[in-house]
């Protein structure tokens, strides 16, 4: 379904000029989950912007993104809109961050259920009810009237959430959806995300830095470094039989509990 | 909030009241009394702020000189906003060379002097306060430009446009309805402190005769006519000028008021400073 060959980002600007992504290649089938794994600024968020061509003005970024048969890198701005959000649906880092802080919830639920169908505003309120409703935000009729920074972080990513399954999605692009909340709540928002994967029937690129997390969920699991894949395989054989020392590093700082 | 805050408000919404109000009660601020020309008489029961050479009410004029000033706040701030907004949108949203060329043109016009800019126009054309108006406008929407485009600049590498942009949202759409509002906040301080300046000016102009014409009442004028009275009727030059810094004065404080009402951040910074 989604098909990346040699995907090579480049920032330029006046005095320096930084290569974030190095050509990499990887596949998604359809209801296939992969898993990204990297530290921070080994360009798993930079790769997966590009997908949707969301990078700021000063990347350049070659290659092909195979989506259902189009290449989208060579795609005008105007088909990606088509592709954003309804075909292809982006969660990001910290929810808080990612809703407009001078609108209620409603009001931004309501204009992206509009704008990928011809729902009426009522209508379209009432399926951001229950959407609501349905990533377990409590008294959702009333809170829905609420603005973001009314609500905790976790809340604030499961309004992300319902706000991303409104537009249907054939793909999500979880770019490290759990990293700025708490360990329990990063609990609830990974088991509702794997039951909505269940029932919307969606394939899933989960970007993480938690190996643990990946582990779990993922059929296949890409390890990133500085711009690269280094290896790439199934949860089983990448913590398995780890080849590459990067991937070791990663697998042995993963916390011990002790007694 | 602080008491020259609360003052301003207060000085300033009374101001306005009066100067809406009067109209509407049959007085006029023309009308001479024949029996005191040439005798200016001293604040009294009669006429609070006295009487000026041809024994016109001041405290009538002062009024009606309200009309005019807030009037110009008004008018040439709406129209220094609407120009302001529109390039300062614009250009930080198209951003590139587009906004390094607006830019360029904006550092030009600002280095043009404002108030000889105007005298010139007053004197090639009729003076007239609609002319006054439109060319403090015209002439002052650079300041307005130069904050909304910082502010856009900084909101669209902002997470939630790009957010907006993920969803598939037009660019237009982003713009208008989820950019701008965010600009609101430097807009209505520039304005309070644009209209303080505007009053200025057309104070300025109708002093030298090229705003308001006599016999229609302005502080400017009020003030040019004490002059051949300043030492027998003092309270001829007083009262006006009193009146254009007091105006003057208590926008400048609104603004700094709702700056520091509307941005948290500016507040902590005042808290560690006092």
């Amino acid at each position: 379904m989604l098909s990346i060959r040699n995907l090579d980002v480049e920032f330029h600007s006046d005095q320096s000029r930084v290569h974030a992504v190095k050509g990499i290649s990887y596949e998604l089938s359809e209801g296939q989950t992969l898993g990204i794994v990297g530290e921070s600024g080994s360009g798993k968020s930079v790769s997966s912007l590009s997908i949707l061509k969301l990078l700021p003005s000063t990347a350049r970024v070659s290659g092909e993104v195979f989506w259902k048969g189009t290449d989208l890198i060579k795609e005008t701005e105007a088909a990606m809109r088509l592709v954003r959000g309804a075909q292809i649906g982006y969660i990001f880092q910290n929810p808080l961050s990612a809703l407009n802080p001078v609108f209620t919830v409603a009001n931004q639920m309501v204009e992206t259920i509009c704008l990928h169908s011809d729902a009426t505003k009522e209508e379209a309120l009432e399926e951001a009810i229950e959407l609501l409703d349905k990533v377990k935000i409590e008294n959702p009729r009333k809170r829905i009237h609420d603005y973001p920074h009314q609500f905790s972080l976790g809340m604030c990513q499961r309004i992300m959430i319902a706000m991303t399954l409104s537009m249907k999605p054939d793909l999500l692009i979880a770019d490290e959806p759990t990293a700025s909340l708490d360990v329990t709540t990063q609990k609830e928002i990974l088991e509702l995300m794997d039951s909505l994967k269940e029932e919307y029937q969606m394939s899933m690129i989960l970007i993480s830095h938690d190996l643990g997390v990946v582990a779990e969920r993922c059929d296949e699991v890409a390890v990133m470094y500085l711009g690269e894949i280094v290896e790439m395989g199934t949860p089983k054989d990448i913590f398995g039989s780890p080849k590459e020392a990067y991937t070791k590093i990663l697998i042995d700082a993963i916390p011990k509990i002790r007694f | 909030m602080t008491g020259k805050v609360w003052f301003s408000f207060i000085y300033l919404g009374g101001l306005t009241v009066l100067a809406l109000l009067v109209p509407f009660f049959n007085f006029d601020p023309t009308q001479i009394d024949e029996s005191l020309i040439g005798r200016p008489q001293a604040p009294s029961f009669a006429h609070w702020f006295g009487t000026d050479e041809l024994g016109r009410d001041i405290l009538l004029r002062s009024i009606y000189g309200s009309r005019i000033s807030l009037m110009v706040g008004f008018v040439s701030v709406g129209i220094s906003i609407c120009i302001g907004v529109i390039v300062g949108v614009l250009s930080g949203f198209i951003g590139g060379r587009v906004d390094f060329l607006v830019m360029r043109v904006l550092d030009t016009l600002m280095a043009l002097p404002t108030l000889f800019l105007i005298l010139i126009i007053q004197v090639m054309l009729e003076p007239s306060i609609f002319n006054v108006m439109v060319v403090i406008g015209v002439t002052s929407w650079m300041g307005v430009a130069r904050l909304v485009r910082a502010e856009v600049l900084s909101m669209k590498e902002r997470v939630f446009v790009t957010a907006c942009r993920a969803r598939g949202i037009v660019e237009r759409k982003i713009l208008f309805k989820h950019i701008v509002p965010h600009t609101l906040n430097p807009i209505i301080v520039a304005a309070m402190l644009g209209m303080g300046g505007a009053i200025l000016i057309e104070s300025v102009l109708s002093f030298l005769g090229l705003g308001v014409q006599p016999p229609h009442a302005s502080w400017g004028n009020m003030l040019e006519n004490s002059l051949g009275y300043l030492r027998d009727a003092p309270w001829m030059a007083l009262i006006p000028g009193v009146l254009i810094t007091l105006t003057v004065l208590s926008l400048n404080f609104l603004g700094d008021g709702l700056w520091l009402l509307l941005d948290p951040k500016a507040r902590e910074r005042d808290v560690i400073h006092t």
